[in-house]
């Protein structure tokens, strides 16, 4: 069966697949069955999509990313061990890309001016991700602290800005954050904690206060 | 609608950063992306599309580019350049400050300054051949030939032999006419001083 099994607004990315039934499902693929690692895909294209979309954020390069990750986890998927899960080895594949891609001379134009981007370029990712329809969400993202925060997140030094987004977006424990980037555990901690408070403190010097 | 209450009271910057970052990375995987997967898995394994030309893979190539120029056009010039400086290589100047290349003795020292050297075995041909005059075991490489400067006669031009000032003094007065004796003119046969 292959329907996705994603249909609802940000479901856990394996939905209700046990560990073993995704090692069958990887045993499968190893043998060429395509239609099992297609399984796999749907099952993890979420998390994959939205690692990439944390290093990079544009949708549209994250999409590029994500099917790049997938194809290269089918061509290597021999070399898959099963230490890890298969979500936090496909996810990490991703992230390696994104980050490759994020290096790109064209990335670092982009993110050493993001000011000037964000400025510039009314159909920025950020403000696209932040266009889903009306919503509680789309209301405080449309208020004035909304948009500060918006600008000030992508000024966040890259590695407290990724661990921030990884984390934030509830697909990731800090355990899967910290095996993707390729930190410990607490660091990946401290820089979440380094990243709001840098957030807030340029926010207190904006005049929001916080007590 | 802008909702007017103050972040403390929808829960302090916490409460905002939060949603901001759950707003920014709301975001789903497009259906398509399976079918874009399974797609690319279908192609022949060796048929893969050549890379983007991005701006660094761009710098990269040219990078690569000049490197294989400067290799290829400069080191030959490089290597092939002449040890002795631009401001020395007039004839003038080369005569008398050259030194000797490597294994050729200086003209001074084989030329036949007297019938009794003309008889050595070598004879002047040694001195007009530099390689004949290289001891065995010489080195042969390139390196030897590189360090060589421009090849350049290592004879001086043909000037008569001096005999000797008393020798002369005494031709004179016996009344012989001699002519000036050439390397060439020793070469072929002995001469005979008549009294």
């Amino acid at each position: 069966m292959s329907e996705n099994p994603t249909g609802g607004p940000a479901p856990p990315s394996t939905g209700c697949v046990t560990d073993a039934q995704l090692l069958e499902l990887v045993d499968r693929a190893r043998q060429g069955d395509t239609e099992a690692f297609g399984d796999l895909v749907d099952r993890h294209r979420h998390a994959v999509y939205r690692a990439a979309l944390a290093a990079l954020r544009s949708p549209e390069e994250a999409e590029d990313v994500a099917q790049e990750a997938f194809v290269t986890a089918y061509q290597k998927l021999d070399t898959f061990r099963g230490e890890a899960s298969f979500k936090t080895w496909v996810v990490t594949i991703a992230w390696r890309k994104a980050l490759d891609r994020r290096a790109s001379l064209s990335r670092w134009w982009r993110t050493a001016r993001p000011e000037a981007t964000a400025a510039d370029e009314p159909g920025d990712a950020i403000e696209r991700l932040a266009a889903s329809g009306p919503s509680q969400e789309d209301e405080f993202l449309g208020s004035e602290l909304a948009g500060h925060l918006r600008r000030l997140v992508t000024t966040l030094p890259a590695k407290l800005r990724d661990s921030l987004l990884l984390v934030g977006s509830g697909d990731y424990s800090y355990e899967e954050a910290a095996a993707v980037i390729g930190a410990p555990v607490g660091t990946v901690k401290w820089r979440v904690s380094e990243a709001r408070r840098l957030l807030k403190r340029k926010l207190a010097r904006l005049g929001y206060g916080d007590d | 609608m802008t909702d007017a209450r103050t972040p403390q009271q929808r829960g302090g910057l916490d409460e905002a950063i939060d949603r901001t970052v759950r707003a920014l990375m709301d975001r789903r995987a497009p259906e398509t992306l399976r079918a874009r997967v399974m797609a690319q898995l279908s192609e022949r394994p060796t048929a893969r599309a050549w890379p983007r030309w991005t701006p660094q893979r761009l710098a990269w190539a040219g990078a690569a580019v000049a490197i294989i120029v400067a290799v290829v056009l400069v080191a030959p010039r490089w290597r092939a350049r002449p040890d002795v400086p631009a401001s020395r290589t007039t004839t003038a100047d080369l005569t008398p400050a050259r030194p000797a290349p490597p294994s050729v003795p200086s003209a001074s020292a084989v030329a036949p300054t007297s019938v009794v050297a003309q008889a050595t075995p070598a004879g002047p041909e040694a001195v007009r051949s530099p390689r004949a005059a290289r001891p065995a075991g010489a080195d042969t490489s390139l390196a030897w030939r590189a360090e060589r400067p421009p090849f350049i006669d290592p004879l001086p031009a043909p000037e008569p032999i001096a005999i000797g000032a008393l020798e002369t003094e005494r031709i004179a007065a016996e009344g012989v006419d001699i002519e000036p004796l050439t390397l060439d003119a020793l070469r072929i046969e002995p001469i005979h001083v008549q009294r």
